[in-house]
């Protein structure tokens, strides 16, 4: 047994890496973007810029901006950048078109400037010239990670005032203030016109390119690159390499709702669901076992056939219509008020006892705990009597009962020991799905544990939540799965594994 | 000592054996289980109910007459793009008509067939055959985009559905009854029992309890029939809420369940066939995917999508579920591929897609039908999961969308209408389920 149990803790390696990277592949591969559709809404088909800022915010966040495998965009051709702006900034362009250029450049982000301060010399319209700067703008300006609870660093608070600072010097003294002006008012521009108006916006543009040139002058560092390190970013700024190298850090990224890292947050919050899901495993086990063992004993007899078609209904009865009717009949005092409508514990445990608080919580979790159990329990106990049957028409059995053992002693000494090994490889089935029960169960009740986290973190967007928690999640079935396995190895020693 | 005591034995002819087919027990055996035909009388009702449902809730009127002449809404809005904008229903919708010819196909097909063997099966397959693709046709060109409906190729392939397809201007029947009688106008209509669309908001009926078809009519509402199972706030049908939520639940089952047996069986196949490491690189796909809580998987997958219809969901309920198939298949695969049959096919030399799809499938085959069953019900339950969420499709008429609007105003027929729904379809489909598993293993069998 030993050496199956070394042998299948080596297997979890690969399982692993198998887990993270369909997760991957979900994250990746799912068309479009979850922030595009936050972001268009409320408009429709128009796009406000502080819409366009948030939906690149977000692509930044889970590195969506970046390529998948391999980042060219280190090496991106300066002609590409300028044609790209010179489409966004074409009116008379299809809007998809606009649309998709727009949004090549904000993938490009950072790595365009050096393109994007060249293009400045090669606009021809002051359209096109006006569009450089705001792309500028935008594209040049660094994003302060996503801030967690957690205290920083102080050389991390240094880079993030260092950033700031930046930002508030780029839209300070680099951004061109555009208020007022029209397109038909560039074109004039374009056509020579020298009007008061028109000869301040032409400074202002001038002024705006010059100083987008000194402050390039400035920084040009961080653009050059020696060739190691082009080689690098190209190998290790892309969705794939950062995808991965967190995993193997452990940084599962931070909570934009709940301002903390995922893997707190979701250590937090795993305790409460664990109670649940234990005791309700447990409860399951505890009644099914002697249920499944009646009901085989009793076999066809009309008590055990009513008892029999109620399990059955049991496990076609859905939970979440079972919490529905509980909380309406006895919950919301409409006719009886009898169990507490959410939560996992009252607001006021810190002046309990021990005791008293055990007391609290049990009252809470009874409910819940009823709509999770109820469904397997009636599965665990229809297998246990088949299981038994199965022994008592075995052989060995008859030969208890002509020795004239007590039929007491048969049952439970020679034949239940036996009739319940197959449900205890039914555990592997059994936690997934009271893991997965426990959403619905959790969020119909308010219990705030993971369950409840996930359907929260969905409705507010909240992605890395949702992913992480999920990884976290398929990591403690399958050591769920694989300790059935070995509990099956152990209760029955049948079983030889090579 | 005579030579001639014995007289020669008369030559036997073997005795002809009427042999029953595996098929034609396993039906003996259902038909002997009363439960597992009350599932199976049930799932067809339920289906038939789901599919004629717009018979009994419609606010479109079957016949209309007044002073500008005669009219049948019902019919010629059938596949209406306004009145019908869930594709669902417009297959329904065209299911309504075919079911009938269908039947009426068989019953000209049926005497003609010869009487039994392999020419039978191959008749009434084509026959099917060419019923379903003729439905299919006409569905892609009743549920065509505008863009492909104004393709001038895709006006001659796709004629018959066209032809069906309408758009008409959304008219509101009773009050246009109500104008024209308060004109003194004679007008005379026919509408289906339930005069509501599962729909469109009422905002004056909104929470009516249910008058189970009884009592008098809340006019002083607006009201223009009964609402049987009540309203919700919106003042939707209910009745009619659960009996196109049917047409919907329905189709996540079977479609769902589809994709996933197709994906299953074929990965199954492969791995207990071939054995080595493909066996190998699909077991571990199977563990890694069993990881998974099924609603977690589910709903992670679905949240990163923004248009959540119930097609994605069907989608990924589907890409999702696929495993325990694959498991069960493959462990039947390495049963049958022992035994001697295989190996005869294979010593004579027949090509291996053959011995895999033609001999040893066929033969796997049988315990999927019985997860399949199950599986129907438990798609259904994970989709009215999904819905009861909120993470569903907000367009359709799921029962789960119905409970959520119950949970969440506290109304208790709209807790107790879907919820009975989905309790009955899972129960029937579970049922079926059994008593198909029951009638499948031999050792049952009496």
């Amino acid at each position: 047994v030993r050496a199956y149990i070394v042998k299948r803790l080596l297997l979890m390696v690969p399982t692993l890496i198998g887990i993270s990277f369909v997760l991957w592949l979900v994250v990746t591969a799912a068309p479009g973007d979850p922030g595009a559709g936050q972001a268009s809404m409320e408009t429709g088909r128009r796009q406000t810029g502080a819409q366009n800022e948030s939906r690149r915010i977000f692509r930044a966040q889970f590195n969506l901006d970046k390529p998948v495998f391999w980042n060219d965009y280190v090496s991106v051709a300066p002609d590409e950048v300028f044609e790209a702006v010179r489409v966004e900034a074409d009116a008379s362009r299809s809007p998809r078109q606009r649309r998709e250029a727009r949004e090549r450049l904000d993938d490009w982000g950072n790595y365009a400037v050096p393109a994007l301060i060249a293009s400045l010399d090669r606009a021809s319209g002051a359209e096109e010239r006006v569009l450089l700067l705001h792309r500028l703008a935008a594209n040049a300006r660094r994003t302060v990670p996503t801030a967690s609870r957690e205290r920083l660093k102080p050389e991390e608070i240094e880079r993030n005032r260092e950033i700031f600072r930046e930002t508030r010097e780029i839209e300070d003294k680099l951004t061109l203030d555009t208020h007022g002006w029209t397109a038909e008012r560039l074109r004039a521009l374009d056509g020579g016109a020298s009007d008061a108006a028109s000869v301040a916006m032409r400074a202002a543009i001038d002024e705006k390119t010059a100083a987008w040139k000194a402050w390039y002058a400035r920084h040009a560092d961080r653009w050059t690159w020696s060739a190691a390190e082009t080689w690098k970013i190209r190998l290790t700024d892309t969705r794939f390499f950062k995808y991965w190298s967190n995993l193997v850090r452990g940084d599962l990224g931070v909570s934009h709702v709940h301002r903390e890292p995922v893997l707190s947050l979701i250590v937090s919050r795993l305790p409460i669901s664990l109670t649940l899901s234990a005791l309700s495993l447990l409860l399951a086990y505890l009644i099914s076992v002697p249920l499944g063992v009646w009901s085989a004993v009793r076999h066809r007899r009309p008590g055990e056939q009513a008892v029999s078609t109620l399990l059955f209904m049991l496990y076609s009865l859905p939970s979440f219509f079972t919490a529905s009717l509980l909380l309406r009949y006895f919950g919301i005092g409409e006719p009886w008020r009898l169990i507490p409508v959410e939560g996992f514990e009252s607001t006021d445990t810190f002046s309990m006892t021990t005791w008293e608080h055990v007391k609290d919580v049990l009252w809470h979790v009874m409910a819940p705990l009823f709509c999770l159990t109820y469904a397997s329990l009636a599965s665990l106990s229809r297998y246990a009597k088949s299981g038994i049957l199965n022994v008592i028409r075995s052989d060995y059995v008859r030969t208890a009962r002509a020795k004239g053992v007590e039929e007491r002693w048969v049952i439970w000494k020679h034949t239940v020991r036996n009739g319940i090994i197959p449900i205890v490889t039914l555990l592997g089935t059994t936690l997934p799905a009271i893991v997965g029960g426990s959403i619905i169960i959790e969020s119909v009740f308010r219990i705030p544990g993971i369950g409840y986290l996930l359907w929260d973190s969905i409705q507010q967007r909240d992605y890395n939540v949702v992913i992480g928690e999920t990884m976290i999640v398929a990591i403690l079935t399958m050591v769920g799965i694989l300790l059935s396995d070995i509990l099956y190895a152990v209760v029955d020693p049948r079983i030889r594994y090579e | 000592v005579s030579a001639a005591a014995t007289p020669p034995a008369p030559r036997l002819e073997p005795p002809v054996v009427v042999g029953t087919s595996y098929w034609a027990i396993v039906r003996r055996q259902l038909r002997k289980n009363r439960l597992a035909m009350v599932g199976l009388w049930s799932v067809v009702s339920l289906f038939l109910l789901a599919t004629y449902a717009p018979v009994i809730a419609s606010d479109r009127p079957f016949y209309w007459s007044d002073a500008e002449g005669v009219r049948w809404p019902w019919f010629s809005e059938m596949f209406d793009r306004i009145q019908v904008r869930q594709p669902v229903d417009l297959f329904f919708n065209l299911l309504m008509i075919a079911l009938p010819v269908f039947a009426v196909a068989w019953v000209l097909v049926r005497r003609r067939l010869r009487p039994r063997g392999r020419w039978r099966a191959r008749q009434i397959r084509a026959t099917a055959g060419v019923m379903v693709g003729v439905v299919v046709w006409t569905f892609l060109g009743i549920s065509a985009s505008d863009a492909v409906a104004a393709n001038p190729v895709a006006k001659v392939l796709l004629a018959p559905g066209l032809a069906l397809r309408s758009a008409q201007p959304d008219v509101d029947w009773h009050e246009r009854r109500a104008e024209a009688e308060k004109a003194g106008q004679r007008v005379t209509a026919v509408f289906p029992p339930v005069p509501y669309h599962y729909d469109k908001t009422r905002a004056r009926e909104s929470v009516l309890r249910p008058d189970w078809g009884f009592g008098d009519i809340r006019t002083d509402l607006g009201g223009v029939g009964h609402h049987p199972l009540g309203t919700d706030p919106g003042g939707k049908d209910v009745l009619a809420g659960l009996l196109f939520g049917a047409r919907i639940s329905m189709t996540i089952g079977v479609i769902a369940v589809g994709i996933y047996v197709t994906i299953g069986v074929i990965l199954g196949s492969l791995a207990g066939f071939f054995l080595g490491w493909v066996d190998v690189l699909i077991s571990r796909l199977v563990e890694i995917m069993l990881c998974f809580p099924t609603l977690f998987f589910v709903l992670t997958i679905v949240s990163v999508f923004e248009t959540r219809t119930i097609f994605l969901i069907m989608a990924v309920l589907g890409i999702t579920g696929w495993p325990q198939t694959a498991r069960l298949v493959r462990g039947e695969f390495l049963k049958e591929r022992a035994l001697d049959y295989v190996t005869a096919a294979r010593s004579m030399a027949i090509p291996q897609r053959r011995i895999i799809f033609r001999h040893v499938l066929p033969n796997a085959l049988t315990p999927v039908l019985v997860t399949a069953t199950f599986g129907v019900a438990g798609a259904i339950l994970t989709e009215s999961g999904i819905s009861f969420l909120g993470l569903g499709d907000p367009d359709a008429a799921s029962w789960g969308t119905l409970l959520l609007k119950g949970r969440q105003t506290n109304l208790e027929w709209l807790i107790l209408a879907p919820g009975a729904a989905i309790f009955f379809t899972v129960t029937v489909f579970n049922l079926l389920g059994e008593g198909l598993r029951d009638a499948l293993d031999p050792k049952l069998r009496r």
